[in-house]
């Protein structure tokens, strides 16, 4: 039981923040609302964590569950102060119970293949515990001393990165006395059930079910996808939050909703605090937001403007990005800009074999034909994916593909080879989601329809 | 007698059908359904085999050979690490890292052994006791299984 308290009061602190939010959105389906709050509730948890630290210089525990209790009361209070007012979502009871039967079967198989696949790997693969699980040992168990996390005996553990998800398994052991390896491993089967719950419910807004749900079951078939998913590795959280940004970002602009691209922004700040990558992903979205709702006859003011509240959202997701930059990140000791240096320059030769190695590695076997049936897909959409819709998540993907590349070849610390084979398969892993979204999106798009729940 | 026009009321039928059927999106539900079904299989067929992998040969954190050491480290920051092995082999490396994991937040410096704790991991018992004997250490812990010694300076 006391494994299901801290993730039992994140998801209530984002169930109850969603339903405030969301509360004239009706259309909005209760899976992407449940697939959302887990999300916000983890992330918003892992910063009360982080806040701790900053005033405190150590894990305070009375004031992470004093914040956490405030925070659940005044969302509570919120909510009843609007009840009146207050819709539920719509259910659709017109279900057959074989399909209630069949979406639980699902969902119950989809956990298994996760539980069985994670605990062949109980703690998880070589970052696991030499970044991730490590840097929440030392959050934890550190005290006063947490900061020797950053002594530069220790750069083999990517000092540089930001520190949501070691703080979420933090969050996990909050009630615990010692940092039981359960909890990561429980985090990364979370983490990757809600990207595929939020791929079907987010796709189901604009496409029909059944497509949305072949995008979900693709999206877990592959062994490989699974594999990393639950090495309790930092990509999936990545992965998750990106679709999250990227689904609240199309929402805010079809919706004219403020408040999805508020929770655009939340999602996007939350997500430059996962990882260097994540950084650079976030940043990439919200310069891409200002042209893609930059329209001049819709006639917002700069108050009721979209990327205003995508402003504030994203200011508030941010701030512990900022802090932990300004506060405790050291430089990162792993790399070398090959343009200013002679002993390790860049060269064409390492363009070319990352070049070779990317389209390898999409061709490669251990994706099971995967990212060629997406190609397929973009390829069977006759231009659609290209389409002022779409263009949010494609350009987002070319130039992320391309700045990813860039970073490669310019960054001459580690023997390319070695370095791509290690890393490349998580860095598709984290755009595989939106990926997939984008393909379905593409194709089924144009069909959308007010969809039943 | 009436004659049912068979002919007229199936051609109807298939000019609906066969547009439908040979429409960009059925042709990718076709592909993805099939993809996810072998897939599935694969995956299958994989978690069955590791299971059985697992049955015979089991699940070793390296790292778990390390676990009794952390009560003797108590407020300790740093310690020195000393290995025979090649740190540069996969396995090795690993093994230093898993050992790292377990016993933080103390800090193994693989690079200096000024320190007053060094934890010595040989690839045999003997070997980090003659390398203990050689620094001038006293003996904190032995693992002569896994092949460590905690040992303490000599002031």
């Amino acid at each position: 039981m006391t494994y299901c308290f801290p993730y039992l009061i994140s998801f209530l602190i984002g169930l109850l923040a969603i339903s405030l939010l969301l509360q004239d959105q009706k259309k909005i389906n209760l899976p992407l609302r449940l697939s959302l709050a887990l999300g916000i509730g983890l992330s918003i948890s892992a910063h009360i964590i982080f806040f701790g630290f900053v005033i405190f210089d150590k894990l305070h525990r009375p004031f992470v569950l004093t914040i956490h209790f405030c925070l659940l009361a005044l969302l509570f209070i919120g909510l009843l102060s609007r009840w009146k007012t207050f819709t539920l979502p719509k259910l659709n009871l017109r279900k057959t119970a074989l399909e209630i039967l069949l979406g639980l079967g699902l969902i119950v198989t989809i956990l298994y293949v996760l539980w069985t696949q994670a605990n062949f790997y109980p703690y998880g693969g070589w970052d696991a515990w030499s970044v991730w699980n490590f840097k929440s040992k030392f959050l934890y168990l550190g005290g006063q001393d947490w900061k020797n996390m950053f002594d530069p005996i220790l750069w083999r553990s990517s000092q540089h990165y930001p520190l949501l998800l070691p703080l979420t398994n933090v969050w996990g052991w909050i009630f615990f006395k010692e940092p039981t390896p359960m909890i990561p491993l429980i985090n990364s089967i979370l983490f990757t059930f809600m990207t595929v719950a939020l791929l079907y419910s987010g796709l189901k807004i604009f496409v029909k079910s059944t497509p949305a749900l072949l995008a979900a079951l693709l999206l877990v078939s592959p062994t490989t996808f699974i594999t990393y998913a639950t090495s309790q590795y930092c990509d999936i959280v990545i992965a998750y939050l990106l679709l999250a940004g990227l689904v609240c970002l199309i929402l805010a602009k079809l919706n004219r909703a403020k408040v999805f691209a508020f929770l655009a922004g939340l999602f996007l700040g939350f997500l430059s605090f996962t990882k260097p990558e994540g950084t650079l992903a976030s940043a990439l979205i919200v310069g891409l937001s200002v042209p893609f709702f930059f329209n001049k006859n819709e006639g917002f003011s700069a108050r009721t403007h979209p990327l205003t509240f995508l402003g504030i959202g994203l200011i508030l997701g941010l701030l512990p990005t900022i802090l932990f930059h300004i506060l405790y990140a050291p430089a990162n000791q792993t790399f070398i800009n090959g343009l200013n240096s002679s002993t390790h320059p860049v060269t064409m030769e390492r363009f070319k074999i990352i070049m070779l190695y990317f389209a390898s590695e999409l061709m490669s076997k251990k994706w099971c034909g995967l990212w060629a049936l997406l190609f397929i897909g973009l390829l069977l959409s006759h231009g659609r994916c290209f389409k002022r819709e779409n263009l949010l998540l494609c350009s987002f993907l070319g130039l992320y593909g391309l700045l990813t590349c860039f970073y490669y070849w310019l960054n001459t610390y580690f023997e390319i080879g070695w370095w791509l084979t290690v890393t490349l398969p998580r860095v598709l892993l984290a755009i595989l989601p939106i990926m997939i979204f984008w393909v379905f999106y593409s194709l089924w798009g144009e069909n959308a329809e007010e969809q039943p729940d | 007698m009436k004659i049912i026009p068979t002919t007229n009321m199936s051609t109807p039928i298939l000019k609906n059908t066969l547009p439908r059927l040979s429409s960009p999106q059925s042709i990718f539900t076709a592909l993805v359904g099939l993809c996810i079904l072998i897939n599935f299989l694969v995956q299958t067929i994989e978690i069955i085999e590791l299971k059985q992998q697992r049955k015979i040969i089991g699940y070793h954190f390296l790292g778990t050979n390390y676990a009794g050491l952390a009560p003797l480290l108590d407020k300790v920051v740093v310690i020195g690490y000393y290995t025979d092995r090649d740190l540069a082999k996969n396995v090795n490396s690993a093994r230093f890292a898993q050992a790292q994991y377990t016993l933080a937040p103390v800090i193994l410096n693989p690079d200096s052994l000024d320190y007053e704790f060094i934890l010595l991991d040989c690839a045999s018992g003997q070997k980090a006791v003659e390398k203990m004997i050689e620094m001038n250490a006293t003996l904190v812990f032995i693992n002569p299984k896994a092949g460590f010694i905690l040992a303490k300076k000599t002031k």
